[in-house]
């Protein structure tokens, strides 16, 4: 007893550590056994597990200690996210019937409202691939990849790019640093992700920082690139071309007159993709895939960049990175002369 | 394991402090032992073998050294052929064992690079863990055996903790045998042992977790765009940023051994005192690491002659200690490049710089601030023509093939994100923090703080380990 009491009176902060370690331990468990949390996760580690559950949403970090109060926010997004991935599964079926050939029937779902009768002209072409078996929930099986949109590129100059504009995450950021670029606009930011897409200040109108709706309905392109993908792999492929080709509609119902052209989630290299389960190329593949298939040659069109910086779809090329993730400063260039082989004719815009 | 990792925080940690605490105070080194085997054998499976043998050997040999002194006191019979017999044996065994399993491959490499010709096959063997340290470790006791500057254990028990008790096992301090000879036969853990050792523990990870871990993003963002990108100043500003990650994550796991340490009734020896407050190179490196200083000082630089038998044998045995500190630290070009920079540094150190600098003190850290990121890039940048490209860009030589189009906002936007936390590691540089805890650990403020921060810390490895959502923001 004595013992105890010189234990309290002395190491106050070993047993305060032991103490808050039980409880949250404690309430993990109880929160199991209400239904809360997942047994298999809170074995693992009982004390975090709400900050490792997964679909938790990255805007929300809840405070160094107040695990349990995230906890109900999460439940929610967890089942919102379910039921998006139930109502696009319509869309998922559709898209692994499809053969090498292009898929013509649009989708009303995520086909958006004024294009609803747009037809396809120029359909996607895929390249057949030997089929790559999923390694995680998040993605299907790849057996094709998406090439660009088939069309007569002409070759343009740098003028191409003064009535472009740019919008995307930290990839894209490095195309506006490092290109060379310096006649468009750009709209990018590290960690952006299609359901931040039209809600964050990512964009810059006179000096000022504003959201995406906000520089359109101010200032009017005539091309708008888009590159997204990279943060949204650990979200379900159905979920994430959903919500991509919503976004798309908005920005073409902001911007009627301009041809959107969604450039393929750039690659991480081979070695990078084979170590890791979600953030790999047939995830990415998946993903791209699943936004190609909306490219109608009209005003959408699908670009894949990986075929300038990689070998024969293998994976990002290795000299051309650091972080087997980004492309290094002197290589954007490749990616800016990729979209200046594939200009459209002037007419496209008449 | 890692001391940074939830496995180690919230399994093994209270599961064996429990064991130990439970132990009678006679047993704890079976404990101990045991505790530190099964650390290692988590992440090295098989080579944990190979340390148990080495132990077992050097355990002999130390015994044999150690006879033969007795039969020469006793028989009068000179039996140094025989002792130095065994100390060479032991040596090329230990050091034999650290070259094949960390060198060999960088040597096939530059033999066949010298040839033109795959002469030799590269061996297919990984690094097994820790031995850089153990192996320096147990050479310094036979040394020690050898030199008569203390008795030769007879315990087996007692040696094999010594060497693989794992506060120190995987990262260092080195610690002399000498210095916990008298607690591996008999400790007291005490209750202000245990609540200091718990406090440094909790400040090591934070360094580890909340300083290391976030400043390390620094230098990648900074490589992530590459020398061809960047300006002269962000280029500066990389390796600022990766010098403040290296010292941090180094303390931060030599203060979670001392911490451990102290909890288990050890006194484990200091490894740094503030080194980026050093107003000299030769001055960082007595403040820096310094039980891997001292090794080398003690086993390399005196026998070879130190600064005592003149100049040309001072300059030999710096660059002797100068090369080998640089492949210590890893089986590559730009390590040995890195160890030669340094002598070459430390030799005009010496000769001329050390009289300007103890007359104008100011001058000493503004050299020290460009000095320490200038050494630590060479020190990371393993390959070389990425290594010339970004000294050059440091120096402000003119890089061909560069992009600099608005490499001005990258700085700035780098600049905006890391300015507060620079400053916070800047301020944890200084002897400072350690002062305060040290003296007001006891304080109800500085417990509290310490509980939110360690709980912080949990929070944010919970985090970057397990999700995909949050670590991975490109």
């Amino acid at each position: 007893m004595k013992k105890i009491m010189d234990c309290i009176r002395e190491c106050p902060l070993l047993l305060m550590i032991v103490l808050s370690a039980l409880i949250f331990t404690a309430v993990a468990y109880v929160k199991v056994l209400l239904g809360d949390y997942d047994l298999k996760v809170t074995m693992d580690h009982p004390m975090l597990v709400s900050v490792i559950l997964e679909e938790k949403p990255s805007s929300e970090k809840p405070e160094s200690m107040g695990y349990e109060e995230g906890s109900t926010t999460e439940a929610s997004t967890d089942t919102e996210a379910s039921t998006d991935t139930e109502a696009s599964t319509e869309v998922s079926t559709e898209a692994t019937e499809t053969t090498t050939e292009a898929t013509t029937e649009e989708s009303t779902l995520g086909g958006g409202t004024s294009h609803a009768n747009v037809k396809i002209e120029r359909p996607t072409i895929y390249l057949d691939v030997k089929k790559r078996k999923s390694r995680n929930d998040c993605y299907n099986d790849v057996k094709k990849i998406a090439l660009t949109t088939d069309y007569p590129y002409e070759k343009k100059t740098k003028d191409y790019f003064k009535d472009a504009l740019f919008v995307g995450d930290s990839r894209v950021e490095g195309l506006a640093l490092y290109s060379g670029i310096d006649n468009a606009d750009f709209a990018y930011m590290e960690g952006l992700t299609v359901q931040g897409l039209m809600d964050l200040k990512i964009a810059k109108l006179d000096d000022k920082s504003v959201t995406l709706p906000e520089l359109l309905q101010e200032k009017a392109y005539k091309k708008i690139f888009v590159m997204l993908g990279v943060n949204e792999l650990g979200y379900n492929t159905d979920y994430y071309v959903d919500e991509y080709i919503k976004k798309i509609n908005e920005i073409q119902e902001l911007q009627p007159d301009a041809i959107v052209f969604m450039m393929g989630c750039m690659y991480v290299t081979s070695e990078y993709s084979k170590n890791n389960d979600i953030i790999n190329n047939d995830n990415i593949d998946d993903k791209n895939n699943g936004i190609a298939k909306f490219a109608n040659g009209i005003d959408l069109f699908y670009f894949d960049v990986n075929t300038a910086l990689s070998d024969d779809h293998s994976g990002l090329k290795e000299e051309y990175t650091w972080d087997d993730i980004h492309l290094q400063a002197q290589y954007y260039e490749l990616w800016e002369n990729f979209l200046l082989e594939h200009g459209l004719n002037d007419d496209m815009w008449e | 394991m890692v001391f940074s990792s939830l496995e180690f925080l919230f399994r093994f940690l209270p599961i064996f402090l429990l064991a130990y605490f439970i132990t009678k105070p006679a047993y704890r080194n079976i404990t101990l032992l045991i505790g530190s085997l099964v650390f290692y054998a988590y992440g090295e499976p098989i080579y944990i073998f190979l340390m148990m043998f080495s132990i077992l050997f050097n355990h002999f040999v130390a015994l044999r050294i150690k006879r033969f002194y007795d039969i020469e006191v006793y028989s009068e019979i000179d039996c140094s052929f025989e002792r130095i017999c065994w100390l060479i044996t032991s040596l090329i065994f230990n050091f034999g064992l650290l070259f094949v399993f960390k060198y060999m491959n960088f040597f096939v490499g530059v033999i066949n690079d010298a040839f033109g010709k795959d002469l030799l096959k590269e061996v297919a063997v990984t690094l097994p863990l820790g031995i850089s340290f153990y192996t320096f470790q147990i050479t310094s006791y036979i040394i020690d055996v050898y030199r008569l500057k203390y008795e030769a254990d007879r315990n087996l028990l007692n040696f094999a903790t010594y060497v693989s008790m794992f506060p120190q096992l995987i990262a260092g301090p080195i610690v002399n045998y000498n210095e916990v000879r008298a607690e591996l036969n008999e400790r007291k853990t005490t209750l202000d042992g245990l609540e200091r050792g718990v406090t440094l523990f909790v400040m090591g990870l934070a360094y580890k977790v909340l300083l290391a871990n976030k400043i390390a993003h620094l230098w990648t963002d900074v490589q992530t765009v590459g020398a061809y990108g960047i300006n002269t100043a962000t280029a500066w500003l990389g390796s600022w940023g990766y010098s403040m990650q290296l010292l941090f994550d180094f303390m931060g796991y030599s203060l979670m051994a001392i911490g451990l340490g102290s909890i288990m009734g050890f006194v484990i020896p200091e490894n740094f005192d503030s080194p980026y407050m050093s107003r000299s190179v030769t001055e960082f490196w007595r403040r820096w690491h310094m039980t891997l200083g001292r090794w080398f000082r003690e086993y390399v630089y005196i026998p070879l002659g130190g600064s005592k038998k003149g100049v040309p044998r001072m300059i030999l045995a710096l660059f002797v200690v100068w090369a080998l500190t640089g492949l210590w630290h890893g089986a590559d070009w730009n390590f040995l490049i890195w160890g030669l920079f340094l002598f070459v540094i430390i030799l005009i150190e010496k000769l001329f710089l050390k009289k300007v600098f103890d007359k104008v003190k100011i001058l000493g850290h503004i050299y020290m601030m460009f000095m320490i990121p200038f050494s630590w890039t060479i020190f990371n940048i393993s390959d070389l023509s990425s290594l010339i490209a970004y000294i050059k860009r440091m120096l402000g030589i003119g890089l061909e093939g560069s992009v600099t189009v608005n490499a001005m906002d990258k700085l700035i936007s780098l600049g905006q994100t890391y300015w507060w936390l620079l400053l916070i590691c800047v301020f944890c540089c200084t002897p400072i923090p350690r002062k305060l805890v040290d003296k007001y650990y006891k304080t109800w403020t500085c417990k509290i703080i310490m509980l939110a921060i360690f709980w912080y810390a949990v929070y944010q490895m919970a985090n970057g380990g397990a999700n995909p959502f949050l670590y991975f923001r490109f």
